[in-house]
């Protein structure tokens, strides 16, 4: 490879390329070209360097200046202050949390300061169409140490003793995992990636699907060596084009080096991996129902056991491993179990991506140390909440986690610690809400989705879930009484206990972890037909400030349903019986004296 | 075999390996309810999705309740089948599905036979709580010439889907939609009619709920039966005396023809027949049409279309136009026997009795649903009078016979009516898996060798395994028979016959798992197969005690085809009891 | 029981078979000849489904159990411009329910429904 003295790393992620990141490389490899530099500076798409919710970002190395919020013009300033100068754009330059002095290099500034990449390691930093940077970065060395020194059970011990769990959700370990599978014998064995991520708001395997595909593949022809499969399959969901292309990239670039196909680096090793897609079904994330998706059926679960590793993709043995799990594999080989085994908590070893979202200033992907507390990763972090408004609460887990409080804010984030507290770690979605979130709407939200996404098979998730989300709607309405929230917590109880999948057995926990440490919410819905945080509309009541009201008689005039009476230049009166809850009132009074409660 | 040691409700049981907590518990006497799963043990029929969770039950150790029905036993288990837990778990689930149902059991034709209803009683549930706020999944009603599909009441436990694609492989069914609105239904949530179901009515069997039933027909019936100008006759197929008295109470396997010929006379019906009788002539006919294929296929003459396939049963033949139109040609082309009734009451019969055919009203109780359909063929009308009016099943005739207030179990036997009630017993043993072709063989083989048969039996042709084969020593020629009951097993011997492989001469077949006893029209035996063999055996009982034992000696049939139908398979035979079939298989037009 | 007849245009008929072939008709692909049929005639007609079925040898009713489980498949033509509003978590926060509110009020249709000039659907939904 060619020597450069500087490389422009501008994010080839999805957020960023939706805010035209592919416009600010070929912006700034025009500024390069005609400044004459192409032989010193290169220009380089790479994966998502995490700070999404600040993006476009450019990243110039070796400096290490973090630029954030760049626009296609902002390319010449660049070019001309930082690469030919050496000057930092200050004006472009990461600030950190809002207001505070631009840090010139991310590794001091808080977004960055407490992460720890393994999974991520490459995501941002090299070209994910190029098996050369990957290869430059360690990249197959694992697997070419299995395959020359190691034997399948000694990677699956390697696997087992650095203390992987699987990062898809259940946390169940993955060396345990591979060792059940290599002991089953069969004629043909099948690996798996689980790369149909459906949280609504994470997005982590797509980063490194799309960052690092090579770090995959490999995993995945080492869990092959390991369990002695020689087919690897990846179900990835079909709102992926960008990871998909570049999968595809990474697996021919992959056969034309010989590190997939037959006799892998020389040896009698032969691995080999299609792609199969989803088609936009949440409950395909649990594995026997990915199984029957990838087999042409429904995406309807299964009882387990048997177990994948037993019976699988077309009745064989199968190995399924999320995105992130794969991804931490090549590493635990190169740097060896004990080092990865150092990172983290007891039971929960080696590093988490989470994907912070909701009204936090740093929206955007992270990888912590298992151990990390939320409160470091939302106020550190995440830089604390947006607009210097009250944090709330923070659901963890996805649609199915649940809602944790200011006093969980010092749990050191493990898989355990979590599901102890009433949530879950899931695959990693982080949603951070502030005192204008109205705890019972948000339980509402998730409901919506389960029922969405229930695939109807059980009886408990398809018309509980349902009914759950009915009476929370009840509520919001103002039509719940005391009986109704036990029967809430009754309901949702069962339906964890009976539900056939992973779906249906944690889809109440918003309920019930609202109802556990926002008790207060519910009570001010049912009886006092409140809503302490004024989101449920049902629950407004617009009234008129006696004080304030001037009788300019525009209120009434604007509403649409006649609810206002009142003579001008006397006080006007709203009929609640009447009142739609509509606002206009609200908007035209030009004398505040429209109150809303 | 290796053994598991656990216990259960704090009794300890030894069980082989791979036993379900659902079966080790009913060894211990324990009944754990069930709602989805249904296990027909001798057909090797297996419902268990695990959907309902009605089964569940408390595994020491484990996180959440686990389905008893697919749960399998585990060295040093520890369960509890009705702790506080797992019964207010089951009361939940149960108030969720009822939650999602229609509360009409007023007027439900599945009332009094609903496991739904069943377990709400079973469970005490005597409130559904939040119904008022509850949104119900709602569908279009769908009543086709058979069954009526009410999906408002379908409580997804996918037996219907399970019968209609594992067991018969019709594929007319599949489970739809996702989540709450998800429901089983055919393709594009079309009609019946536009499927390619073939009416065999073992998803009516099978349904627990109200959710899928027959088209009943028994008011048409009794508006019959009041009109003074119609002369009304009725007809009963072979299985239906051999399941009849279930209804009433009576033991499984208790024939009840007697009684059976009693309530239908006390009922008001003209003249009490039998379809036996036509089981005779189709034996005429279609041993007829075996011989003449067979000595053609002997001289080597390409049109001899060897195998000759029976044609008996409706859902059958619905089959074969729908998957195998390629070979419509093959089966017999003898009607059914309960269209060769109708041709002969509404010919033969009525000119006997002196009786136009529009004033004739022929009804036929059937095991069966299909041959609702099949007695609306255009086909078997002459100038759109059917020849056979109305078709009920064993369960609308036991409602019936209720509803006239008539004490079943308390009529005197009586006799069919003269002369299309005589049969012999090569007739009766029409309604079990092997009869058709048992009662062909008997009357072929005295026809082509020319002696009499020693032994009537040809037990090598019974028994409930979905495929079975024999070969009959026909004085030397070895004939080779196939027989196979369940539309998946039939489908089976069809792909040798359409890949020019079969070793048969004769096949039989017989959509129903176990042949019409286990027909779709019949008392529902809510999975217990010990019912459909009780039936057989009564079957084969009534064969052995009938004093005329082969069908070319009934002398009924003799004098029919004396009088009127000259020889079997002669021009007006042809004519009266012949058929041809149809192309149905989806077809892709191009649009211009 | 009459028997169904599909109406198609030659073209398409052989473009599906060319899918289905593409896929050596084997009943394993169905999802993946489903996104290719889609891919193609931008939405799946029920005769498009009965062509997929009898090519790959399964019942029209499997075909239609699976189009309707998964949200990525759909029986309705879309419009010109099919408009995605992303209702995960995140942006519900940020409050994508009043956006589709508004799209709704503004083009008056319902989610998954497309204008009557066929021009603007909304493809509305979890997490797109």
């Amino acid at each position: 490879m060619a020597k450069f003295r500087m490389h422009l790393l501008v994010c080839g992620g999805s957020t960023c390329r939706s805010s035209e990141s592919d416009l600010i490389a070929e912006s700034l490899r025009r500024e390069i070209e005609e400044k004459g530099l192409q032989a010193e500076v290169q220009v380089i798409m790479t994966g998502c360097f995490g700070l999404c919710g600040k993006g476009p970002v450019v990243r110039v190395m070796p400096d290490n200046a973090f630029y954030v919020g760049v626009k296609p013009e902002d390319a010449p300033v660049i070019v001309a202050e930082h690469v030919i100068k050496g000057r930092r754009v200050q004006r472009l330059l990461y600030a950190g949390t809002a207001g505070k002095e631009p840090v010139s290099d991310p590794k001091h500034n808080g977004f960055h300061r407490k992460q720890i990449r393994i999974a991520l390691r490459n995501c941002g930093f090299i070209n994910p169409e190029d098996i050369d940077e990957y290869i430059a970065r360690d990249g197959y060395a694992a697997l070419g140490r299995c395959l020359t020194e190691m034997s399948p059970a000694q990677v699956v011990e390697q696997i087992k003793l650095s203390g992987l769990r699987g990062r898809g959700g259940g946390g169940f370990p993955t060396g345990l995992k591979w060792e059940i599978a290599s002991r089953n014998k069969a004629d043909q064995k099948y690996v798996v990636c689980n790369a149909d991520e459906g949280d609504p708001g994470a997005f982590m395997d797509r980063s490194v699907l799309e960052g690092d595909p090579h770090s995959v593949l490999e995993a995945m022809a080492i869990c092959g060596y390991a369990i002695g499969a020689t087919q690897g399959l990846i179900y990835i969901r079909a709102e992926y084009p960008l990871a998909i292309q570049r999968l595809k990239t990474a697996i021919k670039q992959a056969r034309d080096y010989g590190l997939l196909g037959e006799q892998i680096l020389g040896t009698n090793f032969m691995f080999d991996i299609e792609m199969r897609y989803g088609a936009g079904a949440f409950v395909c994330g649990e594995e026997t129902a990915l199984i029957h998706s990838m087999e042409g059926e429904r995406g309807e679960p299964t009882n387990k056991p048997p177990f994948p590793a037993e019976s699988g993709f077309l009745g064989k043995p199968t190995n399924v491993n999320n995105v992130e799990t794969l991804a931490s594999v090549p590493v635990i080989i190169n740097k060896g179990a004990g080092w990865f085994s150092s990172i983290g908590t007891e039971k929960s070893k080696g590093t988490k991506v989470f994907a912070l979202a909701g009204k936090i200033n740093n929206v955007g992907l992270i990888e912590v140390p298992m151990g990390t507390t939320l409160r470091e990763v939302i106020f550190e972090i995440g830089g604390g909440i947006k607009n210097g408004r009250k944090f709330k609460a923070v659901q963890t887990g996805g649609p199915s986690g649940g809602c944790l409080t200011e006093k969980h804010l010092d749990i050191a984030i493990d898989f355990d610690n979590l599901i102890a507290a009433g949530s879950m770690m899931g695959s990693g979605g982080m949603i951070v809400m502030d005192e204008d979130d109205c705890m019972v709407s948000v339980a509402k939200f998730f409901l919506e989705f389960t029922v969405e996404e229930s695939c109807g098979k059980c009886s408990p998730c398809r018309i509980g879930n349902k009914r759950l989300h009915e009476l929370l709607t009840h509520i919001t309405k103002g039509n719940g009484t005391m009986a109704d929230l036990e029967r809430l917590r009754n309901m949702s109880l069962v339906i964890k206990d009976t539900s056939l999948c992973g779906l249906g057995q944690s889809s109440p926990n918003p309920v019930l972890s609202t109802l556990a440490n926002f008790m207060d919410e519910y009570v001010a819905h049912v009886s006092e037909k409140k809503c302490p945080s004024g989101q449920c509309r049902d629950l407004m009541r617009y009234t008129i400030i006696y004080d304030k009201c001037v009788g300019c008689t525009a209120c009434a005039r604007a509403c649409p349903v006649n609810a206002i009476s009142g003579e001008r230049k006397e006080v006007h009166f709203i009929d609640q019986d009447k009142c739609i809850k509509c606002g206009a009132c609200f908007e035209k009074c030009k004398f505040a004296a429209v109150l809303i409660n | 075999m290796e053994t598991v040691k656990l216990t259960i409700d704090n009794k300890q049981i030894e069980v082989n390996k791979g036993t379900t907590l659902l079966k080790a518990a009913h060894r211990l006497g324990v009944e754990i309810p069930t709602l989805c799963h249904m296990e027909l043990h001798d057909l090797n029929i297996e419902n268990k999705p695990g959907g309902c969770r009605i089964c569940v039950v408390e595994v020491q150790g484990r996180r959440n309740l686990a389905p008893a029905c697919i749960t399998k036993c585990e060295e040093g288990m520890t369960i509890k089948t009705h702790n506080a837990r797992v019964l207010n778990a089951r009361r939940t689930v149960m108030e969720f599905i009822l939650s999602d149902h229609p509360k009409d059991c007023l007027i439900c034709p599945k009332s009094g036979h609903c496991d739904l209803q069943d377990m709400a009683n079973r469970l005490g549930i005597r409130e559904i709580p939040g119904h008022e706020i509850a949104e119900m999944s709602t569908y279009r009603k769908d009543t086709s010439p058979s069954i009526i599909r009410e999906l408002d009441k379908c409580i997804m436990c996918r037996r219907c889907e399970m019968m209609c694609n594992e067991v018969q492989t019709v594929g007319a069914l599949s489970a739809v939609n996702r989540g709450f609105m998800a429901v089983v239904a055919p393709a594009f949530e079309q009609n019946l009619e536009y499927s390619p179901c073939t009416y065999c009515g073992q998803c009516v069997a099978v349904c627990p709920t109200g959710a899928l039933t027959e088209v009943d027909h028994t008011r048409d019936v009794l508006r019959a039966l009041v009109d003074p100008s119609k002369t009304v006759v009725v007809q009963t197929a072979p299985a239906v005396r051999a399941a009849l008295g279930e209804e009433f109470g009576m033991k499984p396997g208790t024939l009840v023809t007697g009684k059976l010929v009693a309530a239908l006379k006390a009922l008001g019906f003209d003249y009490v027949f039998d379809t036996d009788f036509a089981a005779d002539l189709t034996i005429m006919e279609e041993g007829t049409e075996l011989l003449t294929r067979l000595g053609k296929h002997l001289k080597g003459e390409p049109d001899a279309n060897i195998p000759i396939l029976t044609s008996c049963c409706p859902g059958w033949v619905n089959f074969f136009e729908h998957n195998y139109p390629e070979l419509k040609d093959v089966p017999s082309t003898a009607k059914s026997p309960q269209q060769m009734f109708g041709a002969i009451a509404k010919t033969y019969f009525a000119d006997k009795i002196s009786v136009k055919r529009q004033d004739m009203v022929v009804v036929s109780i059937m095991p069966c649903l299909a041959k609702k359909y099949e007695s609306q063929r255009p086909e078997f009308a002459v100038d759109g009078n059917p020849d056979v009016d109305f078709s009920i099943s064993t369960r609308e005739l036991a409602a019936f016979i209720k509803q006239a207030n008539i004490d079943f179990n308390d009529l005197p036997d009586m006799d069919f009516d003269r002369p299309l009630g005589e049969s012999s017993g090569a007739a009766v043993i029409f309604g079990n898996t092997g009869g058709v072709i048992e009662a062909a063989v008997r009357t072929a083989f005295e026809i082509y060798t020319g002696k009499k048969l020693s032994r009537l039996d040809f037990t090598e042709l019974r028994g409930m395994e979905g495929v079975r084969q024999a070969t009959i020593d026909f004085n030397g020629f070895p004939l080779s028979i196939g027989i196979a009951h369940g539309l998946g097993n039939a489908r089976k011997l069809l792909d040798e016959v359409k890949a020019g492989r079969s070793k048969f001469h004769a096949i039989e077949v017989m959509a129903c798992p176990g042949g019409c006893i286990g027909g779709g029209g019949q008392p529902l035996h809510h999975g217990d197969s010990s019912i459909l063999k009780a039936r057989a055996k009564a079957i084969y009982e009534e064969d052995k005690n009938k004093p005329i034992r082969v069908s070319h000696e009934n002398p009924y049939i003799l004098q029919l085809y004396k009088e009127f139908l000259g020889e079997p398979n002669s021009e007006k035979a042809h004519h009266l009891l012949h058929t041809h079939y149809f192309d149905r298989k989806a077809k892709i037009i191009i649009k211009k | 029981m009459s028997s169904i007849k599909i109406e198609l245009r030659k073209e398409d008929v052989d473009k599906i078979t060319e899918i289905c072939d593409s896929f050596s008709n084997e009943p394993l692909e169905l999802i993946n000849v489903l996104h290719k049929c889609q891919e193609h005639f931008g939405y799946l007609p029920a005769e498009v489904q009965e062509v997929v079925a009898s090519e790959l040898n399964v019942s029209a009713a499997k075909v239609y159990g699976v189009v309707t489980f998964y949200s990525f498949f759909t029986m309705k033509p879309r419009g010109r411009h099919p408009i995605s509003i992303c209702m995960g978590t995140a942006c519900y926060v940020r409050g994508a329910e009043k956006v589709l509110d508004e799209f709704r009020k503004e083009l008056a249709i319902q989610v998954g429904d497309t204008t009557p000039d066929s021009m603007r659907p909304g493809t509305g939904g979890p997490r797109r």
